[in-house]
Formats: C-alpha cells, sequence, structure tokens
C-alpha cells in the first residue's frame, strides 16, 4: 500500500517530518518497504521557462531547436517533442538534474548544442508514458520552480500492510493510526451532496446472504466520461494505480483513500436489476483484464436479470465497463464475506486491489459513506445527478466490547502502565471507553475486526506505549534444566567430521527419474501438488542423488578428492490418510583421487575409504554391522548393509552410466544407511588388563577370489577368550605365493586380565586357531 | 681344529663384531647372534661336555669370561644408548602430515551454538515424533489460529500434498504436538526444517532451517520475553549488541513483535516473538485465564548469514567444499 505524505496529511494535521514519519510508521508495525523523495534529483535543477523561438535543425527533421526564456537568461534546447508551440510555459531542467536516474548536462546533438533538457510527465516521474512535453498552464511563473505546483515537493510511502489489518489499506486508515500516537484529529474526506430521488433507485436483489451481507447501489446520470484532472491522475500514478477515465479514477482513487473498494457499472448496459448470487457452473464472464473466465459455484458475481457482469469483490466485467460512451453510471458500495472472496482468488488465480482488501475483510458500515464520497468526487469530476442511494443490508454490526483488567493487563506485561495512560491511548485510537478501578470496557468499531480478545486490546498499547520502554527481564525459567536432543545424527555427524567427511546439506525434492537410477527402494515417493519445477517435484527417499551432486560439483570446480556424508530425512508415502513415513537416513561418499604427498603414494579411493566409516560406527554404537554382496541398480561392487540381520542401508562402487548422468568422472563410492533405529549407547566403563600382551601373526592362503568372510567366520566361531583382538595387518599376492592365491596375515593379540601368561599358555591359545583354520581347509603359509 | 681353537676364534669375531655396534639394533643383534638362545657362545656353553676333557675347563673359563664381560659391556652400551641423543635430522620447515579433517556444516555449527545459548536458558530441545516436516492443514495453519481462507495464509506460500496434507511453512506445528502431548509449564526448543514455494535466489530458498521456542507458565509476561530474547542475541552477537522490539503480526502470538539487532551499523531482523494467543491455547485444551506463555522463531540460514557475512542463500546448499571449509 502507497502512500503520499502530503495526501495523508490532509487527514491529519501531523507535527512530523517526513523521516519522522517514516519512523513512526516502523515503530507501529507497518514495515516501509520503500521510502524515496518525488522531487530527489530535480530540486534547485528545473524551472518554469517560455518558449520563444523554434527552428528547425539544420541536419535533421526529428529534432527543433528551441529558445526558452527561463526568466534570468533564454537558453538553447534541442528537442523532438511533437507538441512544441511557441509561447507555451515548460518545465526546464538545466545541466545537473537527475531525470530517470540519470545526471543531464549539456551536450551536442548532430551538430547543435543542448543547454538544457524540456520535460515530460514521464520524465518527471508523474506518467508511465508521455506523448511529448509537459505543457503548462498559466498558474506557473516563469523563472519560478515548478515542483510545488507539480506536486513533487513529496514523498512515497510503500507500506507492508498485514493481512489483520485491511484497515490500513485506506489512507483514512492510516489517519486514524497515525492518530493513536499523536493525538491530533483525524479530518474526514468531504461527502456533502445534493441527491435527486427523481434519478431513480436501482432494484437490488441479494440471494446469496452469507457471501454478500450489504449491497449499496446509487444512479449517477449524465455524467461527462473524459480523462481525469492532473491531481487526480498523478495521485493515482504515484500510489501505483493506472488512470483510466474520470469515473473509474474515482472509484480508485476513494479506495486508495477509505480503503473500500467501489465498482461503476455503465447503467445503460445493465439489464433491469442486480442480483447478488453464486454463480452458475459453467457460467462465463469477459472480465475488465480481457480475460475470459468459468465461473464456478464457489464464486460469488453480481449479476444483471441475465448474467453476470463483474465477479463480485474481484473484477469488473468487460460488457458493462464504464466508457467514453458511457452517459449513466451505477455505483457499487458492498461488503462481502472474506472468505467467499479468498475462495474465489484461489479458484480463479487472480489477485487484484480489491479483492486484496475484501479478502482481508472490510468495514461493513463504510459503504454508504464511501458511495457518497465517490458520488461527490463524481459530480465535481464528471458532473452529472445523483439519485438516492438502495442500501440492501442483511446485517448490522455493533461495537465490540472488550474487557481488560489492569491487574491482568500488568502481570501480562510484566510492569505497571498507569490506567490514566492505557485509557488515553485507546482514546485516541477513537475507542469509546467505559472504566472503574479494576477494569476498562472497550468498544471496538466494526473497522477494526482485529481486536478480538482483550490480548489484542493489549498489543494495541503497548505499540503506542513503545515496546522497547517495557524492560526486558528473566524471573522464572529456574525450575527448568535445559538440554539437548540426543539423537544418533549428531554423534554419527561428530564421528563422521573427525573421520575426514564435510558434512553438506542438500533440499529435500527428488526428480522421481533420479531416484528411479537406484530402484532399491522399492516404495512410493511423496509428490508434490505444487511443485517449483519437474525435478523437484516429490520428496526425497534416498539421500544418494544429493550427495552424488555435491561430489560432481566439487569435482568439476577442480577439487581431485571428494568426502562428503549427510545426515537428513527421507520420505515414503502411506496413503492420503496418513503422514509419510519420515525416516532419518546417514549418506556417505568418497570421490576422486587421494593426491601424491612427500609422505603418502596417490592412489584412487576405493570401497576400503567407506567400509572403514562403518567400522567406526559399529564401535561407537555398539552394533553389529554387517556387508552382505548384493546385486544392485547403479551400483557394482555392491552390498547390503545390515544391522543385527536387517537391511539398513547399501554400499557399493557407482556405474559408469549413473556417472555420466551425474557428469562423474573419477572413482565413486556411496554408502546409505537408515539410521532411525541408532540410538546413542549408554557408555560404562570396562577393566582392562594390565598385564602384558603377546603378539602372534598368521599367513593364510586364500584363493584369489575368495572373500576374507570365511576366514574371519571360522575364526570368530572357536575364538579363545584370552584373544584380545585380531586385524588384518597385511594382504599380499605376488612373489613367492602361487599365482592364483593371496595371503592375508593376522596379527592376533593374546592377553589376560589375570596374569602374565607363559609362553606355552600363548602357545596353547594360539594353536586352537591355527587348527581350527586347518580344519577348515585353509593352508598356512608361515606362523612367527 | 681344536675345539679350544675355535672358540678362540670365537673370540676375535666378538671383539671385531662389537667395535661394529652403534646402534641399539645392532646392539640387540650381537646379543642375539653371539649370546642369545641360540646364540653362539650359548651353544658352545651347550656343548662343553662334547669337550674333550683337557680343553673342557679351559673352554669353559673363556667362555664365562666372554659371557660375563660382555653382557655388561651390553648392558653399559644399552645404558649409553638410552641417554644419547637421536642422530636422526628432521627438517622442521617440510609440511608434516596433517589428517585432513572434516567438519560440520557451517548451519549446523550455528544450530549449535544457539541450541546451547537456550538450553543454558533452560530451554529443553525436542525433536523427533513432535516435529514432522510433512505436516497436516491443521498443525500447520487452524491450530495456530489460521483458520481455511484466512488472509494470513498469504504470508506463507505453501507446498501442498494433498488438500489436507502438506509441507510445513513453520516449526510452530510443533509447538502444538509438544502442548497436546504434555500438560504446562513447559520450555521447549525445537530445530526444523521448513518449506516455502520460493525458487531459490540469493535471499530465498524453497527449504530452509528454522527454530523455533516456546515457553508456557503461570504469569508469563511480555518483558520476560525481551529480556529472554536480549539475552540470546547479546550472548549470540556480542554483549554490547542493541536490541529493538517492533511490532508486527503472527496470527497465532498477540502481542507480535519482530527482534532487530544492530550489526554493522544497521538493523537486521534476526527473529519474531510474540505472546503465545488465546486461541492457540484454547486449541490444545489449555485453559488462558490460567496459563499464558511466550513463542518465537528465527531462520538459522539468516542468524548464519548475518554472522558470517554471507550475501547468497545458496552457497549452504551447494556445497562447494572452499565454502564448507571457511567456517
Amino acid at each position: 500500500m502507497k502512500v503520499l505524505y502530503n495526501l495523508l496529511k490532509q487527514y491529519i494535521d501531523f507535527d512530523l517530518n517526513p523521516i519522522e514519519l517514516k519512523e513512526t510508521f516502523e515503530n507501529l508495525g507497518i514495515e516501509v518497504e520503500e521510502f524515496y523523495y518525488l522531487a530527489e534529483g530535480l530540486e534547485g535543477k528545473v524551472t518554469t521557462g517560455i518558449v520563444e523561438e523554434i527552428k528547425d535543425h539544420p541536419s535533421t527533421r526529428d529534432y527543433k531547436i528551441v529558445r526558452v526564456y527561463t526568466g534570468q537568461r533564454t537558453l538553447q534546447v534541442v528537442s523532438g517533442a511533437p507538441n512544441l508551440r511557441k509561447g507555451i510555459k515548460v518545465v526546464v531542467a538545466l545541466p545537473g538534474a537527475v531525470i530517470k536516474g540519470v545526471r543531464i548536462g549539456e551536450k551536442n546533438i548532430k551538430g547543435v548544442t543542448s543547454e538544457a533538457n524540456i520535460l515530460s510527465l514521464e520524465e518527471l516521474g508523474l506518467e508511465e508514458e508521455s506523448p511529448g512535453i509537459l505543457i503548462l498552464d498559466d498558474d506557473f511563473k516563469v523563472g519560478e520552480s515548478p515542483l510545488e505546483k507539480l506536486g513533487l515537493i513529496d514523498w512515497v510511502y510503500d507500506l507492508y500492510i498485514f493481512p489483520n489489518r485491511p484497515d490500513l489499506m485506506g489512507v483514512l486508515g492510516l489517519a486514524y493510526e497515525l492518530r493513536a500516537v499523536t493525538g491530533k484529529e483525524v479530518r474526514m474526506p468531504r461527502v456533502g451532496i445534493e441527491e435527486d430521488e427523481s434519478v431513480g433507485l436501482y432494484p437490488v436483489e441479494i440471494l446469496d446472504k452469507e457471501g454478500c451481507p450489504r449491497y449499496t447501489a446509487r444512479i449517477i446520470k449524465g455524467v461527462r466520461v473524459k480523462e481525469s484532472p492532473f491531481w487526480l491522475r498523478r495521485t493515482l500514478f504515484l500510489l501505483g494505480q493506472r488512470p483510466i477515465n474520470n469515473i473509474v479514477d474515482v472509484t480508485n482513487f476513494v479506495m486508495l483513500e477509505l480503503g473500500h473498494p467501489l465498482h461503476a457499472f455503465d447503467l445503460g448496459k445493465l439489464k433491469d436489476k442486480i442480483i447478488v448470487r453464486r454463480a452458475d457452473k459453467g457460467e462465463k464472464i469477459l472480465c475488465l483484464d480481457g480475460v475470459e473466465r468459468e465461473l464456478s459455484d464457489e464464486i460469488l458475481v453480481i449479476a444483471d436479470a441475465e448474467k453476470p457482469v463483474a465477479i463480485a469483490g474481484i473484477i469488473g466485467g468487460e460488457d458493462t465497463g464504464v466508457t467514453e460512451e458511457t452517459e449513466d453510471i451505477l455505483i457499487e458500495s458492498a461488503h462481502f464475506d472474506r472468505a467467499r472472496i479468498r475462495k474465489g482468488v484461489s479458484i480463479l488465480g487472480i489477485k487484484t486491489e480489491s479483492s486484496r482488501r475484501f479478502e482481508r475483510g472490510s468495514d461493513p458500515e463504510i459503504p454508504p459513506l464511501a458511495s457518497r464520497r465517490a458520488a461527490k468526487l463524481i459530480l465535481e469530476i464528471a458532473g452529472g445527478k445523483s439519485g438516492l442511494i438502495n442500501d440492501v443490508k442483511y446485517i448490522t454490526l455493533k461495537d465490540k466490547k472488550i474487557t481488560v483488567y489492569f491487574d491482568k493487563f500488568n502481570r501480562f506485561v510484566g510492569e505497571e502502565i498507569e490506567p490514566a495512560t492505557v485509557k488515553n491511548i485507546l482514546e485516541n485510537f477513537g475507542f469509546l471507553l467505559r472504566s472503574d478501578n479494576e477494569k476498562l470496557e472497550v468498544f471496538v468499531p466494526p473497522r477494526r475486526r482485529d481486536l478480538e480478545v482483550w490480548q489484542d486490546i493489549a498489543e494495541e498499547v503497548l505499540k503506542v506505549y513503545g515496546y522497547d520502554r517495557v524492560k526486558g527481564k528473566i524471573s522464572s525459567g529456574g525450575s527448568f534444566t535445559g538440554k539437548k536432543f540426543k539423537s544418533a545424527a549428531s554423534l554419527i555427524r561428530d564421528l563422521a567430521t573427525k573421520s575426514g567427511f564435510y558434512e553438506i546439506k542438500t533440499v529435500e525434492f527428488s526428480n522421481p527419474l533420479e531416484l528411479e537410477e537406484f530402484g532399491f527402494w522399492k516404495e512410493e515417493a511423496v509428490p508434490l501438488k505444487n511443485p517449483l519445477t519437474q525435478d523437484a517435484s516429490v520428496l526425497r527417499m534416498s539421500l544418494i542423488p544429493g550427495i552424488l551432486r555435491f561430489a560432481s560439483l566439487n569435482l568439476r570446480r577442480g577439487q581431485k578428492f571428494v568426502r562428503g556424508f549427510e545426515v537428513g530425512k527421507v520420505f515414503f508415502w502411506k496413503g492420503e490418510d496418513k503422514l509419510p513415513e519420515e525416516k532419518m537416513h546417514f549418506a556417505a561418499i568418497v570421490a576422486g583421487r587421494l593426491e601424491k604427498k612427500w609422505y603418502n603414494m596417490e592412489r584412487d579411493v576405493d570401497i576400503y575409504d567407506l567400509t572403514g566409516l562403518i567400522e567406526i560406527l559399529k564401535n561407537e554404537f555398539k552394533l553389529r554391522i554387517d556387508v552382505e554382496e548384493r546385486e544392485l541398480k547403479g551400483l557394482v561392487n555392491s552390498g547390503i548393509i545390515r544391522i543385527e540381520g536387517k537391511d539398513v542401508g547399501v554400499i557399493g562402487e557407482i556405474t559408469p552410466q549413473v556417472k555420466k548422468y551425474y557428469g562423474i568422472k573419477m572413482p565413486c563410492f556411496v554408502m546409505e544407511m537408515d539410521i532411525s533405529s541408532f540410538s546413542v549407547p549408554e557408555k560404562k566403563y570396562e577393566k582392562f588388563s594390565l598385564y602384558p600382551s603377546t603378539r602372534r601373526d598368521l599367513s593364510i592362503l586364500l584363493d584369489k577370489e575368495k572373500s576374507y568372510l570365511e576366514i574371519k567366520l571360522t575364526i570368530d566361531r572357536i575364538l579363545p577368550d584370552l584373544v584380545e583382538k585380531y586385524e588384518v595387518i597385511d594382504v599380499y599376492s605376488g612373489k613367492n605365493i602361487p599365482e592364483n592365491k593371496k595371503s592375508i596375515t593376522i596379527a592376533f593379540y593374546i592377553r589376560s586380565k589375570e596374569k602374565t601368561l607363559t609362553q606355552e599358555e600363548v602357545d596353547a591359545e594360539f594353536s586352537k586357531i591355527i587348527n581350527a583354520i586347518k580344519n577348515a581347509g585353509f593352508e598356512i603359509r608361515g606362523l612367527e | 681344529m681344536s675345539r679350544l681353537h675355535e672358540i678362540e676364534l670365537l673370540g676375535e669375531e666378538i671383539e671385531k663384531e662389537w667395535k661394529k655396534v652403534t646402534s641399539p639394533e645392532e646392539l640387540e643383534n650381537f646379543r642375539i647372534v653371539f649370546f642369545g638362545k641360540k646364540g653362539k657362545v650359548t651353544l658352545f656353553l651347550k656343548s662343553l661336555k662334547e669337550f674333550a676333557p683337557e680343553e673342557r675347563r679351559e673352554a669353559g673359563r673363556i667362555l664365562n669370561e666372554l659371557k660375563t664381560k660382555y653382557l655388561g659391556l651390553i648392558q653399559e652400551k644399552k645404558e649409553e644408548f638410552l641417554h644419547k641423543l637421536p642422530t636422526k635430522k628432521f627438517d622442521l620447515h617440510l609440511p608434516g602430515r596433517a589428517p585432513e579433517v572434516g567438519r560440520e556444516h557451517p548451519l549446523t555449527k550455528v544450530v549449535n551454538e544457539i541450541l546451547d545459548i537456550f538450553v543454558g536458558l533452560g530451554f529443553e530441545e525436542v525433536g523427533g515424533k513432535f516435529s514432522p516436516d510433512v505436516e497436516w492443514d491443521y498443525y500447520n495453519f487452524e491450530a495456530l489460529n489460521i483458520p481455511p481462507y484466512h488472509p494470513a495464509r498469504e504470508m506463507h506460500d505453501t507446498f501442498f500434498i494433498t488438500e489436507r496434507m502438506l509441507l510445513r511453512t513453520h516449526t510452530s506445528p510443533v509447538q502444538i504436538r509438544v502442548m497436546e502431548k504434555r500438560r504446562p509449564p513447559l520450555r521447549i526448543v525445537t530445530v526444523g526444517k521448513v518449506y516455502r514455494v520460493d525458487p531459490f535466489d540469493a535471499s530465498h530458498a524453497p527449504a530452509f532451517m528454522q527454530m523455533e521456542g516456546l515457553y508456557i507458565d503461570r504469569d508469563v509476561s511480555f518483558s520476560e520475553l525481551k529480556g529472554t530474547l536480549e539475552v540470546f542475541a547479546r550472548e549470540l552477537f556480542g554483549p554490547e549488541t542493541q536490541i529493538k522490539f517492533v511490532p508486527s503480526y503472527f496470527p497465532f502470538t498477540e502481542p507480535s513483535a519482530e527482534v532487530y539487532a544492530k550489526l554493522g551499523g544497521e538493523w537486521m531482523e534476526i527473529l519474531g516473538c510474540g505472546m503465545v494467543h488465546p486461541n492457540v491455547l484454547k486449541n490444545v485444551g489449555y485453559d488462558p485465564e490460567k496459563w499464558s506463555g511466550y513463542a518465537f522463531g528465527l531462520g538459522i540460514e539468516r542468524i548464519a548469514m548475518i554472522k558470517y557475512g554471507i550475501d547468497d542463500i545458496r552457497l549452504f546448499y551447494e556445497n562447494d567444499v572452499r565454502f564448507l571449509k571457511q567456517l
């Protein structure tokens, strides 16, 4: 909602300069999105001149050479304006003026010097598109600044009005709000008109009384439709409305002034009467914006005896609109139900200045006033004779009583505000009050339907009193102990970052085709009704696509090696009657090639860079996590991750096809698992042995394509108590080993918690392992 | 060759080898070769009974002398090595073996920083079941005093899944879910993802993070709301930070306010807050005559951007490691 400083001042004479007004708005919670001075860059740089002479340009027909007298001297101006005439008064911009953001200077146009510019309304910022320069009338004096008379010594405020305050969507409402702060009187607009009974009363029939509790119609006969006077065009333009003709402009002006939208029909084109009803399904109307719209029975329309002539509160019909030929008009000033209008807006997908006001809830008491005000201006500007208003209403709203108890109010605020102060503020809002020592009864007029409970009144008081005048304090909270939500996700984050992985975050949307690349999640995705793009039309079921994009981006941007992980939600559709299942997933990726360091060889990443993370999770979460080879779509070297026998995730190398899709050219491994069932384990101290441990190594020969798993299972089956731990320390094939074999060397650590073991005891333990391995059919390469 | 001669030669060998010992490893090797279990001297000693009787005594004497002498020398040498400074030279200017460390996402860091402040102020973090991203219209709007066709819905450009199911537009539904399950008083915070139909640009994202706080008790006052959030803002941005409260509008709080902090000479909006609307309390079965409270919500990305001087929200979701590394 835009407003002008001087316009607002016509309704309330406040003592605030333009900057103070801006601050006052902000302190009231009215956000000023834009604020600017109309004469910015013009002040002191424009003057009124009179055209003394017009000559042809020696080298072009597009320009004339004009001599303009500005009171002190005569300037030579080269201009291409079509409406130049000798003797007219014009606005002359001198070098240094800023016109539409550009600083002008003396210039040379095809060999002729132009010492200044003659301006159009467009260049002055008062019109969208000007056909020629502005010709000033005789009120303007040569040599004087024309800015004041043109209304350019003014300031524009573009205000963001919260949806609960429809009353602030008009200048008058803003004036009421400022009265609360300044205590100054609000001046009502002039509405005195002569009404002529002979003009006639137009019949109105309301069929949907809920959708339209009040409708007023007023005939004005014999108007002359033409362009509006300058002040009106200028005001509308500056407030963001396109001037059309004097009738439409007046209805728009009254809307901006009182916050209440009106509509004007061409009376001659209406059949018999106004009927306010729901549209019939399939009924159509050609709207003022040139679009034909099909209606439904949820939409409220204004119809005549034959057909809809307007979509109530949203947009008028083209056929009954006011044109140059119109002589008699009908002014509609009505009250529509906000939910009904909002429904229409959401079905039709259009928003207008009118619907914006009605859907927030307009003042049901204002229609007659708005109608009178419009009639007053139309009679002044377009002439004609006004008939009486036909006010059909099914609603009577009284002021609403809200009771505020001082004691409760003060406890709510947290400090005491004097009852007199409270009363004074509320009186300035224009509310009637009744009070005793304990309480205050506030009578809220219908224009402030946003005020419903005493807390609303408290806000009004605090707003004016000043939020910042209330002292902040911390008193309670003492009986509460704060704590963080203990989630597995944060422990995983901690472990993964310590292991060299970067945490990433991606958005939860996914491309359904992309998810198909990894066919392992068979469930149905959660679809969005209104996605931003097809690429983001479902909720993700896997973190892998997102993490692949992370790898791709960084590799393409020059990283040789990436390591990342994400912890985030994935979503599974469970039907319309249930919320989707949300699971917490963990995914990790390694891709690229580790670069050579003076102490390290370079190498491609491989799957062990990921399985290491599984080892860490295993230890920290005290879980039995296994990987089982399984062929999976989109992956090679792939496996299913299982926890205590349950499938929880996948691991593997990305196939060339998928890598191509993501633009990845380097080796790339991913894993993903559901961590919803992970819980942070309670930790307890376990006694450790203080006796020495003995290490024995064992090398076992194995067919090259065989897995270590068999050896591990054999060992685990018989693992003697005194073997504290064992680990693979070498995997070797080559010299001294048969071609088709590999040698796996395992170190066993043998230690007792009770004593130092003798050589013989150690040997006995170790031979249990050797025997088991031999019995399982493995060949032992060497013992040490 | 007589056995005695062999022993003499061994003595010479030992003497020669001893001179070559310059490191602990060589010393240990020397010990094993001559005096270990299968060492040369040990083996000779074991085989003394095979010697001719006339040589046995002499041989025994020499071998035992060697043993005593060298075991002593070995011990001395060991001590010597222990106290000797290492001779290996290192170049301290070579870059060391630095393992590459990972990092939490900047948003995770900011979340933790903010959470720590509120936890310190007695707030309990809730999440999990209380905080689904996909919500019913009821929890996202209706229970928060935003009935169907309420104009405030315009402030929330919503992704819909069905007519009643949607992606939550704020974390405020968590307030409702917690209050439905617990009795007052309560003092909670929660962090989660929220969604708005906004294409990505420098200052918008279709999905972003929010933190929500709620305190319900007897006689909770506006002044306490102010005090708590002032402490928070000064904790986060520094003790000298100027803070102001400006009236605002949220359908689920009354009065409502936006909090601004003066940072780098400019007033920056940092969060929205207000006193819980009595209708919200009624919706969860709390008696608004008995209980009152405050609630607040803040955008994590926004705070992170202000705090770290980040000018484009997309950086958080693009995950360039050069960005992730910095914070």
